[in-house]
């Protein structure tokens, strides 16, 4: 109970600047495109790119058998690049960031969740543009993207919590922000982007039980890619790891706050 | 409910050490325990030493410091200027850090945009709004920061020490802004180190001490006790004791009675040892204090001296404070001469040496140097200090007492200089070792005591002013350092600067209560005061002797060293502004109740001599006058004070002409004054009686001129009635060039005796009431040297109501008055030799007499004329006048007889 006392005026304090919060996020996002030439058609080139590769890899490569290989690897690119990009760049931010924290009164944790947000709109983007293509494939989705906001809102809050972890962490550790980028490569292949889950032998099918991730891709690939329901377990996962996520990286915030806010 | 609220906050820093390469870490506590909340709409100033923990505070209420222990509440948004260029990017230009710094605080869009051009106004940067703001200088840094921090409109503002670095316009413009906060209800915090500043913002201050909260009061105690503390910690303790309490602070002892710093900031007592001629003073050493309870002992080092010395402090009860100075020498040094003194406040204007007494004198430009007072040798004296008025009681008596120690001793009173304008009270000494020489030894060479507010001090005091009083019956003199006030039943009758004398030298005014004075108090009712202008080389005597209970003598005589030149003196008195009447053999004056900006010579009147006196209208003050002799050449004005003072004033004066105005060494008389104070009745009152009257016309002499009513309205206006003579183009006019006394007067009858001041002439005015509306008026002109003069008028100025004239046969209306203001009267119809009757009517039915002048008989080359003054005058005037120029041998000669006539429709 206590630590939920904890979260909410927590989480109240960080609603109070939610403009704050949306101005930084929209800056941000401006900003990431400001001055290349193809501007934001990067949201889109950019998972295309990285799809095709990835295709070529394992259809010229490896041969491998999944039908309609590209949108199978394309219905989970967005999602992990939307992860990916978040975490990594929010890692090291309350360090980069100092001169917002200089700011008054301004809850430290609105750095990170902002930095989340501004990729939550990239994909937001790059969805928007990539998503209806799978409409040519099968039309029947139509009827499951009403799940999509749910997912997308799911996403964005577990996120938000790994995001916190890092940031906090990485103030106190300042070693974090190298580590994060083999991390994520690793985090990547053990996540079922670019293969689907049933390929894993049973005996370490708990490996990726364990990683959040994989339920998050799974949830996406079964309403936009399978066409199907995703199954109760599914919806619970993600459920359940969004919150668990967000809590604990609130309360690790929380924890480390008077430390941190000393160190940086 | 508290907007801020400090609940036993500790803030600790984790600090690395790195010694040699090798990193240790330490905590280090910032704050420790600080209480405090503030209500909304309050503006606290938050003062210390460096690194005591201010800006941690600040960044506390930011959020951007959480505390370590205990809680803190705050209820608002929050912004200000912490430090320097904290949320800034500073390869933006101003314009975008001001939008970034309005996104960051939240604003939407259309707020930000509505404060954008309120903000780039404020910070007056003018084109560098558009450059990065790494090319600002610091100032400009400042001007934005606080310009977007204001525009913010949070509920608390905060302001770090960042404010200095602006101009002193821009300062000013934020101390404005900061009152605006304020009366929009926020709450303000200011750290700063300027402590006018705060004093101008804050009602209310907090004073840190290595983290600690030790004041939190209001500001001007919290800041006297900040700049007693500054110093190395080691050598600071406090001792309290009710109404007082003293800091020793490295070396000096700082008085504080009722919160106020009795001594100076910058010393209080302190001791000089003397070795070989050089003085070293005991804040120069190193000191370390143990303190408990009300004692304090404290030993301090010189670095270069082989010697130490330890003070033993003991506050006891009734503020009495005893100051022993214990000394420890080395082999084979010599034995120091010790002072041992104590700095005051200017403030303190009286000082005493055992039943020596007398005041201090004012420290001037010119005191480069310090400047002993008086001094006094011997083993046992006391030294003590007392404020001007102590009935006041704003400062305490402070007597410094040295106890026996059958040291040869030497006790003075000094004036410090113009830069530090402060009284020192000093002790010196020069001790004698008991133990035998070469020896290591340690010994006590002062105990002494400082006694604040002692009532026994007091009773003497009092004993020591009742000497400047002289009495007898109601009446009591009081002098005070150059004044002299006069008490009836111990009610003052004279006001601000009482009565003083002053003399005009090199250009300026000398007044009495500048110089040094000395008395001596012959008798109860005789008093003897000698006062030295240093530098000047001149010195007044005053004899001043009560005659009987309700007169006295004031005789001032000017003692000359050198040659002088004093072209001018005076007695200045001031009168209770409770006095409403001047009156004099002349003439007798209403006070106007209202006093302008300056002095107002209104009332101005030279009486070359004889008698002057004031009165009030119930008789709740006894009247007072004075009276002079000729022979010192005196002459009495009367004035009107300033609205600051508001007093009645009369200027005794002495003025010497150009060739008499140098002085040779010698003795003057410079004036001779009897005072009465209480006679009933003006001696020669009823010689004011100054009207006469006849049915529903009424005619008042008044000094040189006549004015007529009608049913108790005045048909004349402004100078009435008057007689104006001419001498080499300047005009002499009866009401203002000379002085007039009536010399007769019956039921209808009016005599008077004009004399010019500065012509060798006069005239005698008749006035006869004759029935029916007639006044007949007489002028004869009496000249005692030869006198040529240019042009002679009899005047009579009536009201504008009348509207249309005739003379003769001529019949018409006026013109409408001369726009410009000159002697240059319009005339609208003249007669030459020859007498005709010219008269005034009105045009409208306002029931109004005609008024007539007919002169009995027209002297050769006069003639009679209507004319029409000017627009500040606005009358209508019928005048008998020649332009003729006369020469007139001494002797009498008739000037005007003439009759004016009232006569109804």
């Amino acid at each position: 109970m206590m630590l939920l006392k904890l979260i909410t005026v927590k989480i109240n304090r960080i609603y109070f600047f939610r403009r704050t919060l949306w101005n930084i996020s929209v800056k941000q996002f401006k900003a990431k495109y400001a001055g290349s030439v193809l501007g934001i058609f990067w949201v889109v080139i950019n998972p295309i790119l990285m799809m095709l590769a990835i295709t070529f890899v394992f259809t010229a490569v490896f041969k491998t058998g999944i039908k309609d290989f590209a949108l199978f690897v394309l219905s989970g690119i967005l999602p992990w690049m939307f992860f990916s990009g978040a975490l990594s760049e929010a890692t090291p931010s309350l360090s980069t960031q100092k001169s917002v924290l200089h700011q008054f009164s301004l809850p430290k944790e609105i750095i990170p969740l902002s930095i989340a947000l501004s990729y939550l709109m990239n994909f937001l983007m790059s969805g928007v543009i990539v998503y209806p293509v799978f409409l040519f494939q099968n039309p029947g989705i139509i009827t499951l993207a009403v799940l999509l906001p749910a997912i997308l809102i799911l996403t964005y809050i577990f996120t938000s919590g790994i995001v916190l972890l890092f940031s906090v962490v990485n103030v106190i550790f300042r070693d974090l922000e190298h580590l994060v980028g083999t991390l994520l490569m690793f985090w990547f292949w053990v996540t079922p982007i670019f293969y689907p889950i049933e390929m894993i032998p049973g005996n370490l099918r708990w490996v990726f039980n364990l990683n959040p991730l994989s339920v998050f891709i799974l949830f996406y690939r079964d309403i936009i890619f399978y066409c199907r329901m995703p199954d109760p377990a599914t919806f619970l996962g993600v459920v359940i790891w969004a919150f668990s996520s967000l809590s604990v990286g609130i309360l690790v915030s929380i924890w480390f706050e008077s430390s941190v806010l000393k160190r940086i | 409910m508290p907007i801020i609220k400090f609940k036993d906050v500790w803030e600790m820093y984790r600090i690395k050490f790195i010694i040699e390469g090798k990193a240790s870490w330490e905590n280090f506590w910032a704050l420790q325990e600080i209480n405090f909340s503030m209500e909304k709409g309050e503006l606290l100033g938050i003062i210390g030493e460096n690194g005591s923990g201010k800006s941690t505070i600040l960044r506390l209420i930011a959020g951007m410091l959480k505390p370590d222990r205990g809680g803190i509440e705050v209820a608002g948004s929050v912004s200000g200027l912490l430090e320097l260029g904290a949320g800034f990017q500073i390869e933006l230009t101003g314009r975008e850090n001001i939008s970034l710094q309005c996104e960051l605080f939240g604003l939407r869009v259309d707020q930000a945009k509505e404060r954008f051009q309120q903000i780039i106004d404020f910070a007056e940067i003018g084109k560098f709004i558009n450059a990065p703001v790494k090319c600002y200088s610091q100032g400009m840094f400042v001007r934005l920061a606080f310009a977007i921090a204001v525009h913010m409109d949070s509920d608390i503002f905060l302001v770090d020490d960042t404010l200095s670095v602006g101009d002193e316009y821009f300062q000013k413009k934020c101390i404005k802004e900061i009152f605006k906060i304020k009366q929009r209800g926020k709450t303000v915090i200011i750290v700063t180190h300027d402590m006018a500043m705060l004093q101008k913002l804050c009602a209310r201050t907090i004073f840190l001490k290595r983290g600690m909260l030790i004041k939190d009061e209001e500001t001007a105690k919290a800041v006297s006790f900040y700049s007693q503390t500054v110093g190395s910690p080691k050598g600071i303790a406090i001792i309290e004791r009710n109404r007082f309490s003293l800091v020793f602070n490295n070396g000096k002892l700082l008085l504080n009675w009722d919160g106020k710093l009795i001594t100076p900031s910058s010393g209080g007592g302190y001791t000089v040892f003397g070795v070989s001629g050089v003085g070293y003073n005991s804040s120069q050493a190193e000191w370390d204090v143990q303190v408990s309870n009300s004692q304090l002992v404290a030993t301090g080092r010189f670095y270069h001296l082989a010697m130490a010395q330890i003070w033993r402090i003991e506050v006891c009860e009734n503020y009495e404070i005893k100051w022993d100075i214990e000394i420890e020498l080395e082999n084979d040094v010599q034995l120091p001469e010790v002072y041992a003194s104590v700095m005051l406040s200017d403030e303190y204007k009286k000082w005493f040496i055992d039943s020596e007494r007398g005041m201090f004198p004012e420290i001037t430009e010119e005191d480069k140097n310090w400047k002993t007072v008086f001094l006094k040798n011997g083993s046992n004296i006391c030294i003590g200090v007392y404020p001007q008025d102590s009935s006041l009681l704003k400062l305490p008596s402070l007597l410094f007492e040295q106890s026996r120690l059958g040291y040869l001793g030497q006790g003075s009173v000094l004036n410090a200089d113009y830069f530090n304008p402060s009284r020192i009270l000093q002790y010196k000494m020069i001790p004698v070792s008991t133990n035998p020489v070469n020896q290591a030894n340690r010994f006590i060479c002062f105990a002494g005591k400082i006694m604040i507010n002692n009532p026994d001090i007091n009773d003497y005091i009092s004993k020591l002013q009742n000497e400047f009083v002289i009495s007898s019956g109601n009446l009591k003199l009081k002098f005070d350092n150059g004044q002299l006030g006069i008490f009836f039943d111990n009610i003052p009758l004279t006001k601000a600067n009482n009565m003083f004398t002053a003399f005009f030298t090199n250009q300026r005014w000398y007044s009495s209560d500048s110089a040094r004075w000395i008395l001596v108090k012959e008798s109860e009712n005789r008093l003897i005061a000698r006062g030295n202008w240093d530098g000047l080389g001149i010195s007044q005597v005053w004899r001043i002797e009560i005659c009987d209970d309700c007169s006295f003598t004031w005789d001032v005589v000017m003692q000359v060293k050198q040659n002088i030149e004093l072209k001018q003196q005076r007695l200045r008195c001031l009168f209770s502004e409770d006095y409403k009447v001047f009156f004099s053999e002349y003439a007798s004056e209403k006070f106007s109740d209202t006093f302008n900006d300056t002095e107002v010579d209104l009332l101005q009147r030279c009486i070359p001599m004889g008698q002057v006196g004031l009165q009030d209208y119930d008789g709740k003050l006894p009247v007072v006058s004075l009276s002079f002799s000729e022979e010192t050449g005196n002459f009495v004005k009367v004035f009107n004070s300033d609205c600051y003072i508001k007093a009645r004033l009369i200027h005794l004066e002495k003025v010497e002409s150009e060739e008499k105005a140098m002085f040779p060494p010698g003795q003057y008389e410079c004036f001779k004054v009897r005072f009465s104070v209480g006679r009933s009745e003006p001696i020669n009152r009823k010689d004011f009686d100054n009207v006469l009257k006849d049915g529903n016309l009424k005619f008042v002499f008044d000094k040189g001129s006549g004015r007529l009513y009608r049913n108790g309205k005045e048909i004349t206006k402004n100078i009435a009635l008057y007689t104006s003579l001419r001498l080499n183009n300047r005009w002499y006019d009866s009401f203002s060039s000379a002085l007039w006394k009536i010399v007769y007067k019956s039921g209808n009858q009016i005599k008077a005796v004009g004399k010019w001041l500065d012509l060798p002439l006069s005239q005698e005015w008749e006035f006869l009431m004759k029935d029916s509306g007639q006044i007949e008026w007489n002028v004869v002109m009496l000249v005692g040297e030869e006198l040529a003069l240019d042009r002679l008028q009899a005047n009579v100025m009536l009201s504008e109501i009348f509207t249309r004239w005739t003379g003769g046969q001529d019949e018409g209306a006026f013109p409408a008055f001369a726009p410009d203001i000159d002697d240059d009267w319009d005339c609208v119809w003249q007669i030459q030799d020859n007498g005709q009757l010219i008269s005034l009517k009105e045009d409208t039915e306002l029931n109004l007499p005609r008024i007539s002048l007919a002169p009995k008989k027209i002297n050769p080359g006069w003639g009679l004329k209507i004319i029409n003054s000017d627009q500040y005058h606005r009358g209508r005037v019928l005048q008998y006048s020649t332009s003729l120029k006369t020469t007139f041998l001494p002797g009498s000669y008739a000037y005007f007889s003439g009759i004016l006539t009232m006569r109804d429709k």
